[in-house]
């Protein structure tokens, strides 16, 4: 944090150096990174208000202009049942954050509830749930989605569930692991010994510790997630058209790449450059809060 | 611990492993709505004879139903499908009566191990020297534009590549490389790439680090001291290391390259696991679509085991446990 002297009118460093800010310095020198947010801010506000500023509803059909190229009235064309695909764009990114975002969360509560668990307790409450984190690593998750999403539906809830609830083993361990190394460790030695309570040692010592790691779990697992959804429509188990998402527009094109290629380059443009930017965003952020590695 | 006390506890596990797997998958598969009589293949026809015809249809599902032992009460299903899962006796599927589902599998299977195998090689031998000049040039731009392409290849999805290149090698370079079908080895060189980006990023990252970090180890500074050369540093005393360590890399990664093979073959229409395991799914075909996973997660658990004797095969270090 820089201070402004008054009477000299030079920037001083100041004395007092916070993590978050010490974190913030070290995030903007990848410029990757920040380049990445950008795209990433961009992405959540067309999400919040792209439905508004939508040409069309993503379900309009319009069969009279039907399969054309970019014109300024459907900048980047129209599909097989004559969607606007900017439109379809639009409502697209609200689906993929909804679900995206969704899914990553019921994945990190279930396996911070789980990981805490058996990181804290131990015992046969250790070794179930390490059984299970096995259990969920041993095989692709993705079929065990494919199958939930087969028998419940693919409306925006049943995926989110799906993609959630198959996705916790990672969260659980990283927790549990993290736990163990803190539970054992020095530090909370020594503030036991100096007689901090349970609850005082765990929000003083152990949450912040966990949340570094755990906020970059998380920004790993958004890519993630947004990569099995759109994988599920690929396979034609993603979400059932007309509602509009990336995989959907991504596997139609791929059938008709050839006669309308511009039915791809967007959404799969779009598509990857989202992945690169909350990629490079996870990435400057394992940089910033673990600047030794970890994770 | 023994070779062969390991091999069998291994073996205990997979089978644990895979017998949950068909317990909860099948569950699943049974208990919630849909099934193969609302789907669409069928409800069509179905529905129809059902307003002119309701008796006959409710013959026909009970004949179904006894004919696949649908009847039984469900964890007798599942006790017998995992036994018979043993001998690979899968039954016939919904779709198509008449043919056991292993013959279906048996040419639908190599095409797709080949995809697979083929993206794994290709990520080793290219982003073993990819990592590999990126740490010995670390910090550089050089070392910047391999670790963010690198970077880049694990964000991309196999799917939106595969799409590229048929835009590519379908539209703009035509006659260069088949982008449909299966059949010549062309057909398999734009696959196994779309496949393999992603490992290659990986890889290259992987090795980076770790030659990085054993470059820094104290035996390296011993043997610099000892006036021994650049290159027999880097390969005998730093990569060693770092390449027997590779191959925790490349056990999560055949999960990974599996699942993709299902979305790439859907896009190049090759006829593997992937274009039989789509239509299977989208018609609640669960016999076939059981089938397809009980394979590809076997095939998964069988290289993660063999990752793991290979580690002990190199790594004198790594014991068995």
């Amino acid at each position: 944090m820089a201070v402004a002297s008054a009477t000299t009118g030079l920037t001083l460093p100041s004395t007092r150096r916070s993590p978050l800010g010490a974190a913030w310095r070290r995030y903007r020198r990848n410029w990757l990174a920040v380049a990445g947010l950008v795209w990433v801010a961009m992405f959540v506000i067309l999400g919040i208000i792209g439905p508004w500023v939508a040409p069309s509803n993503y379900a309009t059909t319009n069969f009279l202009a039907a399969n054309q190229g970019p014109t300024w009235q459907h900048i980047f064309g129209t599909d097989n049942l004559g969607h606007d695909m900017f439109s379809e764009i639009l409502w697209s990114v609200q689906n993929a954050l909804e679900i995206a975002f969704g899914a990553t969360l019921v994945s990190f509560i279930v396996g911070v509830v789980l990981g805490l668990w058996a990181g804290l307790k131990g015992g046969t409450a250790d070794m179930i749930v390490m059984r299970l984190v096995d259990f969920m690593f041993a095989f692709p998750t993705f079929f065990m989605d494919l199958i939930l999403v087969t028998k419940f539906g693919r409306g925006m809830g049943p995926i989110l569930f799906a993609i959630g609830i198959t996705g916790w083993a990672g969260y659980a361990r990283l927790i549990r692991s993290l736990v163990l190394g803190m539970r054992n460790g020095e530090m909370v030695e020594a503030a036991r010994a100096l007689g901090a309570t349970q609850f005082h040692i765990m929000r003083r010592y152990l949450f912040p510790n966990v949340m570094n790691n755990m906020i970059v779990a998380l920004a790993f697992g958004i890519p993630g997630d947004l990569t099995i959804m759109a994988g599920l429509s690929v396979v034609g188990m993603g979400l059932r058209p007309p509602l509009p998402s990336f995989g959907n527009m991504i596997a139609a094109a791929g059938g008709n790449v050839l006669g309308y290629p511009w039915l791809m380059y967007f959404p799969a443009g779009i598509f990857a450059v989202t992945l690169l930017a909350f990629l490079f965003v996870a990435d400057g952020l394992q940089e910033a809060l673990n600047p030794k590695g970890g994770f | 611990m023994g070779i062969v006390r390991y091999l069998i506890k291994r073996l205990i596990s997979i089978i644990i492993t895979t017998s949950a797997i068909i317990a909860v998958g099948y569950t699943l598969m049974n208990l919630a709505p849909g099934s193969f009589f609302s789907s669409t293949s069928i409800a069509g026809e179905m529905g129809q004879l059902a307003v002119t015809d309701p008796k006959l249809v409710q013959q026909y599902e009970h004949m179904f139903e006894a004919r696949y032992g649908l009847d039984q009460p469900l964890w007798e299903q599942i006790l017998k499908y995992i036994w018979h899962s043993f001998t690979f006796n899968f039954g016939n599927s919904f779709e198509n009566p008449s043919t056991p589902i292993m013959s279906q599998l048996h040419t639908a299977f190599p095409i797709s191990l080949e995809l697979a195998l083929g993206a794994v090689v290709l990520a080793i031998v290219i982003g073993i020297p990819l990592g590999v000049v990126a740490a010995l040039n670390r910090n550089t731009w050089i070392d910047q534009v391999l670790t963010t392409v690198s970077l880049g290849g694990l964000a991309v999805p196999s799917y939106v590549l595969a799409v590229f290149m048929v835009l590519l090698f379908g539209v703009w370079w035509q006659n260069v490389l088949p982008v449909n079908g299966w059949g010549q080895w062309q057909d398999a060189v734009l696959p196994i790439i779309a496949l393999g980006v992603g490992n290659i990023g990986s890889i290259t990252r992987y090795m980076r680090g770790s030659l990085i970090e054993a470059l820094r180890q104290d035996h390296i500074r011993t043997a610099e001291a000892k006036g021994v050369r650049y290159w027999p540093i880097v390969i005998r005393h730093a990569m060693r290391n770092s390449l027997t360590a590779l191959i925790t890399v490349v056990g999560p990664m055949f999960a990974f390259t599996v699942v993709g093979t299902i979305f790439v073959e859907q896009i190049f229409s090759i006829p593997g696991m992937g274009s039989l395991m789509a239509p299977a799914f989208q018609a609640d075909d669960f016999p076939l679509a059981m089938a397809e996973i009980y394979i590809l997660c076997l095939l998964v658990m069988v290289m993660n085991l063999l990752v793991d004797l290979g580690y002990a095969l190199f790594d004198p270090r790594v014991k068995l446990e």
